[in-house]
C-alpha cells in the first residue's frame, strides 16, 4: 500500500518540487501552505508522515510541532522537518519538540526517501 | 563656735558691739573703712580671703588690699564716695581685683555702703571672691566662642528660627547659600526668605502643630527639599531640623546643604549609565539582527536553490509531460532570477559597507529614469498600476546606477507590500536646491514606531512577516540617498499605504558644470 505523506511549506515552488520528487518516488502526497492548514488536515486525514518547513509566516514549524505534541499526534505520525539551515538552534528545538528527522534544503529525491524510510521503518 | 573679740581700730572709742557682731557674722569679707581711707574693722572672712591677721590690717590704708596698679584710681574713687555716699556696687563693668598678703591677686565683687557713726562717716565694703564665677564665665565664653567658630567655618548653612518662624541665627555658609547677609536675614521670617511660596503654608502649619501638640514628623530626620535663593533660583537642599527648648522658649535649628551639584552629578551619572545601557542594548540588538540576517540570507538563497535543484533532478530523471516540463524550466529560470536579485542586493550591501561604491553624479532626467525602473520591474509590479507623475523638465544631480538602486528597491517594496490592483505613484517636486521625490503605495502601511528603524540594516519590519527579503534593502536605499547628498524618510498610515520621500540635489548651473 502506498504511504501517504503531507508536505507543509509556504513557498509554492518548494512545495511543488517536494511533491513532485515524492510522487516520483511513489508516494501519495497531500499539500498544505500554512501551519493552520496542516493542523486542519491532520485532524481529518490518516497520514503516514509529514514534511514540515520550519520557517513559515504566522504559525511557523515549531509552533505546529508544539500544537501537534499538545494534541498527541506526534505519537502516531512521524514529522520530518525541512530546514534551510539558517538557524541550527531551531532544528535542535524541533527535535526536542518531537520531530523524528530533518532534511536540509536544498535536497534531492534520495534525501527525502531516506528520511522517510528511517521514520517509517 | 567661740567668738573672739574683734580687732578694731575705731579711731577713738570702742566699736559698737552690735555692729561688730554683724560684721563678724556676714558671709562675705567685710572691711570697714574710715573717711581717711584707713581700715577700722575687718572680719574673719577678710582675714581668710586676704591672708592677713586682722591686727595687721587695722589702721592700714585700705589700698593695702588693692593691687599696686589700681591704687591711685582707687584712692580717687574712695574720696569721691565719701563726698556722695550711697549704697552701690563698686565700679559696675570694671574688673576688680583683690591683693593677698602673699602678693597674689584674685577677682572680686565689692558692694559699698555708707555707715553713719558718732565718729563720722564710715564705709562698709562687702568683698566677694568671684574667682570661680569668673572661671565659669570664661568657660562659657570659650565654649560660646568655639561654637561661633564652628558655625562660621562649617561647610553647611546653619539657620535657627524662633517659635514665630523668625530667623535668630544665620551663619556665613547660609549667607553664601541663600544670598541674604546675616544682618538682612536676622529677625526676618524664614518662610519668606528661603521657602518657595508653594511650601510656605505647610511650613507654618508644621510649626504651629509642633508648638501645640509637640508632634513634628519632619524633625530630626534628613530631608530633601527645594529652597529658594534670594535671586529667585530654586535649589535642592538636604537638611535636618532639630527643635531646641530653652526655658519656655522654642527654637528650631537646621543644618542645610545645597545639593545642586550632587544632583547634577547624579543626573549626569544616570545619563551616562543610561547611554551606556542603550549602547550595549543597541550592540546586542545589532548582534541579534546580524544572526537573524544570516539566517534570512541562508533561507532566502536556499529556498530558490531548493526549487532549482529539485526541478533539475525531475527534468533529468524521467520524461515529464511537456506541460510540466515547461513549468519546471520556467521555475528554474524564475528562481535563478530571484537568487540573482538577492545576491546583487547582498553584494551591493557589502560594497556600500566597505565604502567601495564609486558614484559619478551627473544630470539625470528624473522622468526617464523613473519610467525605466518601472519597465524593468514589470514582473514585480504585476497588475498594480504604476504611474510616473514627473514633469519632463525635472533633473537631479545623481549617479545613474545609484539612482536606479534607490528607485528599484523602493518600487519593489511598494509592490511587495501592496495588494493586487492598487496604485503606485512616483512624484517629484523641485524645492530650491533639491528635488523631492516620492514613491506612494496603497499597501499595508508601516506602524509609526518603525518609521526610523526600517532604514537600519538587518531590521525587518513586523509587517514583513512571510515576505521574502534580506532586511538590508532600505538600509541600502538610505546609503545611496545619503551618499548623493540627500535625505530619506517615510510617512505612512497602517492599512492605507506608505509614501517614501527622498531628496537629491538639482544639477549645478550650466556655467558651473561646464567649468
Amino acid at each position: 500500500m502506498t504511504a501517504r505523506v503531507l508536505v507543509v511549506d509556504d513557498e509554492p515552488d518548494v512545495l511543488l518540487a517536494t511533491r513532485l520528487l515524492l510522487q516520483n518516488a511513489g508516494y501519495s502526497v497531500l499539500e498544505a501552505t500554512s501551519g493552520e492548514e496542516a493542523l486542519g488536515m491532520m485532524e481529518k486525514t490518516e497520514l503516514d508522515a509529514v514534511f514540515l518547513d520550519l520557517r513559515m509566516p504566522d504559525m511557523d514549524g515549531l509552533a505546529v510541532l508544539e500544537e501537534l505534541g499538545a494534541r498527541g499526534h506526534l505519537e502516531h505520525v512521524p514529522v520530518i522537518v525541512l530546514s534551510a539551515h539558517g538557524s541550527p538552534e531551531r532544528v535542535e528545538r524541533s527535535v526536542e519538540l518531537g520531530a523524528k528527522a530533518y532534511v536540509r534544503k536544498p535536497f534531492r529525491k534520495e534525501d527525502l526517501t531516506r528520511a522517510l524510510d528511517s521514520v517509517l521503518a | 563656735v567661740t567668738t573672739r573679740p574683734l580687732e578694731t581700730d575705731w579711731g577713738g572709742g570702742q566699736a559698737p558691739h552690735l555692729l561688730a557682731a554683724i560684721v563678724q557674722s556676714a558671709p562675705d569679707a567685710m572691711v570697714i573703712v574710715r573717711s581717711d581711707g584707713r581700715i577700722a574693722l575687718v572680719n574673719r572672712q577678710t582675714e581668710n580671703l586676704f591672708g592677713y591677721a586682722g591686727s595687721d590690717l587695722l589702721g592700714q590704708s585700705v589700698e593695702i588690699l588693692v593691687p599696686e596698679r589700681f591704687r591711685a584710681r582707687h584712692r580717687q574713687h574712695r574720696d569721691g564716695f565719701f563726698v556722695d555716699p550711697e549704697v552701690r556696687p563698686m565700679d559696675v563693668g570694671l574688673e576688680l581685683y583683690g591683693l593677698r598678703k602673699d602678693g597674689t591677686e584674685f577677682p572680686v565683687e565689692i558692694s559699698l555702703s555708707p555707715l553713719e557713726t558718732k565718729a563720722g562717716v564710715l564705709v562698709s565694703a562687702a568683698i566677694r571672691d568671684v574667682t570661680e564665677r569668673k572661671e565659669a564665665e570664661a568657660t562659657v565664653r570659650l565654649s560660646e566662642e568655639r561654637l561661633r567658630l564652628v558655625l562660621e567655618t562649617v561647610q553647611e548653612a546653619f539657620v535657627a528660627i524662633d517659635a514665630d518662624g523668625l530667623i535668630t541665627d544665620w551663619n556665613p555658609e547660609a549667607e553664601a547659600t541663600f544670598g541674604w547677609s546675616h544682618d538682612e536675614a536676622l529677625g526676618g521670617p524664614l518662610s519668606e526668605m528661603i521657602i518657595p511660596p508653594e511650601y510656605r503654608d505647610a511650613h507654618k502649619r508644621g510649626l504651629r502643630r509642633f508648638l501645640t501638640t509637640g508632634e513634628g514628623p519632619v524633625l530630626g530626620k534628613q530631608l530633601e527639599l527645594e529652597a529658594i535663593h534670594r535671586d529667585g533660583r530654586r535649589l535642592p537642599v538636604e537638611l535636618t531640623i532639630s527643635p531646641v527648648r530653652v526655658g519656655d522658649t522654642h527654637f528650631f535649628h537646621a543644618f542645610l546643604r545645597d545639593v545642586t551639584e550632587r544632583k547634577r552629578m547624579e543626573a549626569e551619572l544616570q545619563n551616562a549609565l543610561g547611554m551606556e545601557r542603550q549602547a550595549t542594548e543597541r550592540l546586542r540588538e545589532l548582534d541579534r539582527l546580524k544572526d537573524e540576517f544570516l539566517a534570512t540570507v541562508s533561507h532566502e538563497l536556499r529556498t530558490p536553490l531548493t526549487a532549482i535543484t529539485a526541478f533539475a533532478e525531475l527534468l533529468g530523471a524521467g520524461e515529464p509531460e511537456s506541460d510540466l516540463k515547461a513549468e519546471l524550466v520556467e521555475g528554474i529560470s524564475r528562481n535563478a532570477s530571484d537568487m540573482n536579485g538577492m545576491i546583487e542586493q547582498l553584494l551591493d550591501y557589502s560594497r556600500l559597507e566597505a565604502g567601495k561604491v564609486a558614484l559619478e553624479p551627473g544630470p539625470l532626467s528624473l522622468r526617464n529614469e523613473a519610467q525605466h525602473c518601472v519597465e524593468m520591474l514589470q514582473d514585480v509590479i504585476g497588475n498594480r498600476r504604476a504611474a510616473v507623475d514627473v514633469p519632463a523638465s525635472v533633473e537631479v544631480h545623481a549617479d545613474e546606477q545609484g539612482f536606479e538602486r534607490i528607485l528599484v528597491n523602493l518600487l519593489t517594496n511598494a509592490a511587495k507590500y501592496s495588494p493586487d490592483e492598487t496604485s503606485i505613484l512616483i512624484g517629484a517636486r523641485v524645492e530650491r536646491d533639491h528635488v523631492l521625490v516620492s514613491v506612494r503605495d496603497e499597501g499595508i502601511g508601516i506602524p509609526p514606531e518603525e518609521h526610523e528603524r526600517i532604514f537600519e540594516r538587518f531590521y525587518q519590519s513586523a509587517m514583513a512577516s512571510g515576505k521574502r527579503g534580506s532586511g538590508v534593502g532600505l538600509s541600502i536605499v538610505r546609503r545611496y540617498v545619503e551618499l548623493q547628498g540627500g535625505r530619506i524618510w517615510v510617512e505612512s498610515e497602517l492599512g492605507r499605504g506608505s509614501t517614501f520621500f527622498f531628496t537629491l540635489p538639482v544639477p549645478p548651473r550650466a556655467s558651473e558644470s561646464s567649468g
